[in-house]
């Protein structure tokens, strides 16, 4: 398969990307660096055999940055799957950011993946078997103190895979969603945390396995569901005594 | 340097041993895994750690945060015609070997366990089995990239900076984070390698013997059982290894595909040693008829010729929490037997469980603190207990009255003392080092202990 991987420098992007070229897959690599692109690129290339391209782009920071990478994406072959480990998070976003601060958490969050799922839509028709598929986070259960613009483009994007799902009834593309709650990342390096971390990679392989098959979305770690809806239960009242 | 603005990476606690159980810190550590880590380093040094596989802590200290390189593993590029590898320093040595066994190449000079890396090696100018065909890590090092937060990014090679590219190599991190590295990779002549066990009935005769077997094959190595007594002493096999390059009658065993679990935390999990004065006389009598059984050669892959304690990790495990003593020593070859007669009368006399006693030929020339250098060059294993540090003691005392030199990564209790004694650069070492990096930003354990 040719796959396109939007955030793939890192933590879990890294992660689907290193496992998609051991399962022999084609990779497309998007993310911000180029340094860490060329490497990684290289690196499967030389380990896997498999051919690796890069694109280097910042969508938070400039408007149009998805055009570079639908045109890299035309380039490198019919794109047979989309991964979107992508994602952007700001300490200071506590409820009253400015405008640009805004726009960049919305375009990396949400607007990039629209603009990129549009674009490559009818190409992913086109193929055999297709699949496209998005990350959530726990944190936009319900709206919070805390990661307030994070967490409404990430409750936006919810709400857009489940209208992909929809269109993709009948064809041959199968849409995903995860829920995720703490990985194993930069993000969470260091930190005390409640519950415990998930492996990127474990997840990288469970997102790669669970490609063909047709469940709604899923929960990783398993135990994100019982908290969520737990949470999505709590009345008012209740649910504003948490320190979220 | 980039456009991003700058990060601040967030850091842990984290609790580190060395290897061999001897040292526990609680140290902070970063694991960076974009480039643009070391955008922001200006000012900020922290020492580099690989797979923390090193007996000496050689990778953090109480006064400096870690940098754990394990996210900078990829291979970088190839260059077939000249049969160079560029590597991230976080890469493994079995990483390289995947690489290279499919293009029937090889890296010629590396350690006994598959997760070491790159950056490991270099630091501390590691041997194989094969030192004196081969040399040590520094023969297979083209070039490398240095970064150290007075100086930016360095390029350094035989040619362009060598006098820091010499410091680096066997310099144990002190002088920066090696960021990447090129290395040389050898044609490997069969996939499979002949061994034949040649009985060692007296230590005593020995030397003559593996210098011998030296001048014929490719690797020489020994065993010899340290808890006989009597006309037993010493009493082993001598191993020795020629690439097969016949039609063989014999099928070498599969590379395996098991991921290795063994790491310097887990490897003390179980709370007490099994190696004591009572069980390892038995252990060594039943590994050296384990060696004496069947045939006398036999052929094995390549993987298991390069990576020989990937298969004997349980060895590890069994010192328990309290861990191990491991003194690695180089001896001239015309004062090995003086130098072994002496131990034999120490363990005659106040017996200690030595789990392992091996022999190597070496050869090369002396520099800096690189372990390296004409002689036998003889490990000892026994159990990190009270008659265990008296004999380290003993042992060292004995080193030094007969010239001989220790490795500095296999022992976590060396003193600036005896390093001083038994190196006769170590005085320039420390001299280049302060010239290089007045500031001496990068700090070990190791580097403090032996006041470098």
């Amino acid at each position: 398969m040719n796959c396109l991987i939007v955030g793939a420098s890192a933590g879990l992007g890294r992660a689907l990307s290193e496992q998609a070229a051991r399962l022999g897959h084609n990779v497309l690599l998007v993310a911000s660096d180029s340094r860490d692109l060329a490497a990684m690129a290289t690196s499967l290339q030389l380990e896997h055999g498999v051919k690796a391209r890069y694109v280097s782009c910042r969508f938070g920071s400039f408007p149009k940055e998805e055009a570079a990478v639908i045109s890299a994406a035309q380039e490198f072959g019919a794109v047979e799957l989309v991964l979107y480990p992508i994602g952007l998070a700001e300490e200071n976003d506590t409820g009253f950011l400015g405008e640009s601060a805004v726009l960049r958490l919305l375009r990396v969050n949400f607007l990039s993946q629209v603009n990129l799922t549009t674009a490559l839509w009818p190409t992913l028709l086109k193929s055999k078997r297709a699949a496209v598929v998005g990350f959530g986070s726990i944190a936009a259960v319900r709206g919070r103190s805390r990661n307030v613009v994070y967490a409404a483009a990430k409750r936006a994007l919810d709400s857009y895979f489940e209208s992909l799902r929809h269109l993709a009834v009948g064809t041959n593309i199968r849409v995903h969603f995860y829920y995720l709650g703490y990985l194993d990342t930069q993000q969470t390096f260091g930190k005390a945390l409640p519950l415990p971390r998930a492996s990127p990679e474990r997840l990288a392989g469970f997102v790669l396995d669970h490609l063909d098959s047709n469940s709604g979305p899923v929960f990783y770690p398993w135990f994100w569901r019982l908290i969520s809806q737990g949470l999505r239960c709590l009345p008012w009242f209740l649910y504003r005594r948490l320190k979220v | 340097m980039s456009d991003f603005p700058a990060t601040v990476w967030p850091t842990s606690e984290r609790r580190y041993t060395s290897f061999d159980g001897g040292t526990t810190l609680e140290t902070r550590c970063f694991v960076p895994d974009r480039y643009r880590f070391w955008d922001t380093g200006s000012g900020q040094a922290g020492i580099s750690r690989g797979a923390g596989f090193s007996y000496s802590p050689a990778s953090f200290s109480k006064s400096l945060p870690s940098v754990e390189h394990c996210r900078f593993n990829r291979l970088l590029d190839f260059d077939s015609e000249r049969k160079i590898l560029e590597v991230e320093t976080g890469a493994t040595l079995e990483q390289i070997y995947r690489f290279a066994e499919r293009r029937g190449l090889f890296l010629s000079v590396q350690p006994g366990h598959p997760k070491i890396t790159v950056g490991g090696c270099i630091g501390a100018d590691v041997h194989g089995k094969n030192q004196f065909r081969d040399g040590t890590f520094l023969a297979v090092v083209e070039s490398l990239r240095l970064f150290h937060p007075s100086h930016g990014l360095l390029e350094l090679s035989r040619s362009n900076n060598p006098e820091i590219f010499f410091l680096t190599c066997g310099g144990y991190g002190l002088t920066g984070n090696i960021l990447t590295v090129r290395l040389r990779l050898t044609p490997v002549a069969s996939p499979n390698v002949r061994l034949e066990m040649v009985p060692v009935e007296n230590i005593l005769e020995f030397a003559g013997k593996l210098a011998n077997a030296g001048a014929q094959n490719e690797l020489v190595y020994s065993w010899h059982d340290f808890t006989a007594r009597g006309a037993g002493f010493g009493r082993g096999m001598m191993v020795v290894g020629n690439f097969a390059n016949e039609v063989s009658p014999f099928a070498a065993a599969p590379a395996s595909k098991a991921v290795s679990r063994l790491d310097s935390a887990k490897r003390g999990l179980l709370p007490f040693s099994l190696f004591n004065r009572l069980t390892t006389p038995i252990f060594n009598r039943m590994y050296h008829a384990w060696l004496k059984q069947g045939s006398n050669k036999k052929l094995i892959s390549l993987y298991e010729f390069l990576f020989p304690v990937r298969s004997k990790e349980a060895y590890f495990y069994w010192f328990g929490a309290s861990g191990f003593h491991e003194c690695q020593i180089i001896v001239e070859a015309e004062r090995f037997n003086s130098f072994v007669s002496e131990i034999q009368d120490r363990l005659a006399r106040q017996p200690v469980a030595v789990t392992l006693a091996s022999a190597k030929l070496f050869r090369g020339q002396r520099e800096l603190l690189r372990f390296t250098g004409d002689g036998i060059c003889f490990t000892l294993n026994f159990p990190r207990d009270q008659p265990g540090a008296a004999f380290a003691c003993f042992l060292d005392d004995l080193m030094l009255r007969h010239g001989g030199w220790p490795n500095l990564i296999k022992d976590s209790r060396l003193s600036a003392d005896v390093v001083n004694a038994a190196y006769p650069e170590c005085g320039q070492f420390r001299e280049r080092l302060w010239a290089y990096d007045p500031q001496r930003l990068y700090r070990s354990e190791l580097s403090e202990r032996i006041r470098l």
